[in-house]
């Protein structure tokens, strides 16, 4: 794993070291159950990198997410942010969103924003301009006093993102958070997501089931195995910073799907338990062969 | 819009008020006064006996065992869900016995109360705890049991306390349950207490209930039925009104 040194934070370091994580969740009867949901994750993650990740159902995203946050010690490996190892409980830096909405009903907009906030000990006044920024930025500025219940889906999770943001994470971490969405709501959330990345210069690691998502935001895509999962594959986009949904019309963009979905297919495949094909063995004929590759030890790229 | 909603609630409970007024009276005209006293009889006897010193007595007696009883059912009931409801070994032990409770006719249990608290006030509210504890423990239970991972998960991720998240994630979280379950509790303490003085009291407005049953007083049992009817479904509906507001 060769990196050059622009890509790691300014103590040398990547910005978030995944080295030869596993996870066993154990079983019932002795053991005889239990399920390796991931089997020896490497990934390295530069400041400011926007990293997607897509696999198979069941491959263990989401679990690979849990791990990087620290809401879920691994059975194998370490993970480090910034240097320090993850382990136990949650670092500061890192703020999370999840695919569930996990707005608290009982408050208002501006106090699910507020909340991780108040209960750390910040001044009202730094408070208060920190949720009116978010909530702004968010689009959510006429709804500051309305409750979670009377809100759209894709509101909610607005919610949820200014309740992470305020925070001022480092890294940010979004499993599947556009998930419950309609596809215009999620390309324009996609959008926020990606005016929100070039504003806090935070990396962020999103984990996707939608191919379209994963390549139109980030600068590099993981695909896993089916599980147990692993990295078997990086692509690196290399799209401008300051892209948006149009460049769903670039010609690039259909040849880094292709490119995804030609790892992906055989994964998915095995992981309902059929074979894949010749036909998803096969390299892609419409130029996505030309799409940069990297090896799954292999580190990401840089914008 | 709310204001409206509000004022419709209050129209449809006069509406079934005056419904059942009337149909009082009917049945009264139909079978006679001295069977059924009439509304307005039942009324004036009401005002009558609330200026009795004997009648406050018992109406205080009542009172004062109730508010005991339903303090400690939901105080009690509260406390013994929450415990059932974080931990599985608890609740393996507590669920069965509350369900057998709250399924066994609890005059059957009277004797055993009877030895543990004597005759008089202690027992009364012994029954009415009996009566209104045991569906708290299980709602409080339940709404701890269902509370949605994801309020934990982003408890983690925003690294609050222990206490922080008791206080302000699992309590908001289950409030409504608790609501639900005092509302039950508010019914059926009532009924336990009342039981208790029909069968084991000297006091209070079901021993004067059994009282004039026996004495074929049919004004005061109108009465009390008439207090007691009002007192509960008022309770109920300002519970109600409470518990969707808080939904």
């Amino acid at each position: 794993m060769t990196r050059g040194d622009a890509d790691r934070s300014p103590d040398g370091n990547p910005h978030l070291s995944v080295k030869n994580v596993g996870q066993v969740f154990a079983g019932t009867q002795g053991g005889q159950h239990d399920v390796r949901a991931l089997g020896g994750i490497d990934l390295d993650c530069t400041a400011g990198e926007f990293l997607a990740v897509i696999g198979p159902s069941g491959c263990g995203k989401s679990t690979l997410l849990d791990i990087v946050a620290g809401v879920l010690p691994p059975t194998e490996g370490t993970v480090l942010f910034e240097g320090h190892e993850v382990c136990g409980k949650v670092p500061e830096g890192i703020g999370v969103v999840f695919q569930e909405d996990a707005s608290f009903p009982w408050l208002s907009v501006w106090d699910n924003v507020a909340f991780g906030l108040r209960y750390r000990g910040y001044e009202a006044a730094e408070i208060r301009r920190r949720v009116e920024h978010a909530i702004g930025f968010m689009g959510l500025a006429g709804f500051a006093r309305h409750t979670p219940a009377q809100l759209s889906g894709g509101m909610r999770q607005r919610v949820c993102i200014a309740r992470t943001l305020v925070l001022q994470p480092r890294l940010i971490l979004l499993d599947e958070p556009f998930a419950a969405l309609d596809q215009q709501t999620r390309l324009l959330m996609g959008e926020e997501l990606l005016r929100l990345w070039r504003e806090t210069q935070a990396t962020v690691l999103l984990i996707t089931h939608s191919l379209d998502e994963a390549t139109m935001l980030a600068d590099r895509v993981g695909v896993m195995s089916a599980r147990p999962g692993r990295f078997i594959e990086f692509l690196v986009t290399e799209w401008p910073q300051d892209r948006d949904s149009q460049i769903f019309g670039h010609p690039r963009f259909g040849e880094i799907t292709a490119r995804l979905w030609s790892s992906l297919r055989a994964e998915s495949l095995r992981s309902m338990g059929g074979n894949p094909s010749p036909a998803a063995a096969a390299e892609p004929s419409n130029g996505a062969d030309q799409v940069p590759r990297r090896g799954a030890s292999e580190a990401g790229a840089r914008r | 819009m709310m204001k409206r909603g509000w004022i419709w609630r209050v129209l449809d409970v006069l509406l079934v008020c005056l419904a059942l007024v009337v149909f009082w009276q009917v049945v009264c005209w139909a079978v006679g006064t001295q069977v059924l006293p009439s509304p307005f009889q039942t009324i004036r006897h009401t005002v009558v006996l609330l200026g009795r010193a004997r009648f406050q007595i018992d109406l205080l007696a009542t009172a004062q065992a109730y508010v005991i009883s339903l303090v400690l059912a939901s105080a009690g009931g509260i406390l013994i869900g929450i415990l059932s409801g974080g931990w599985r070994g608890i609740n393996d032990q507590v669920e069965p016995v509350m369900l057998v409770l709250i399924a066994t006719p609890k005059v059957m249990l009277y004797p055993i109360i009877l030895l543990f608290f004597g005759l008089g006030e202690p027992a009364k509210v012994a029954f009415g705890v009996l009566h209104g504890l045991p569906p708290v423990v299980i709602m409080t239970a339940n709404a701890l049991r269902s509370i949605r991972p994801i309020y934990r998960k982003a408890a983690l991720t925003l690294r609050l306390s222990g206490r922080v998240y008791a206080q302000h994630v699992l309590v908001p979280a289950i409030f409504p349950e608790l609501v639900a379950s005092f509302r039950v509790c508010f019914a059926l303490t009532l009924l336990g207490v009342l039981v208790g003085e029909m069968f084991a009291s000297s006091r209070g407005l079901g021993h004067l209930l059994m009282a004039s049953i026996g004495a074929n007083d049919q004004p005061t049992i109108l009465t009390i039925t008439l207090i007691l009817f009002v007192f509960a479904g008022a309770g109920s509906s300002i519970l109600l009104m409470f518990s969707r507001r808080t939904k």
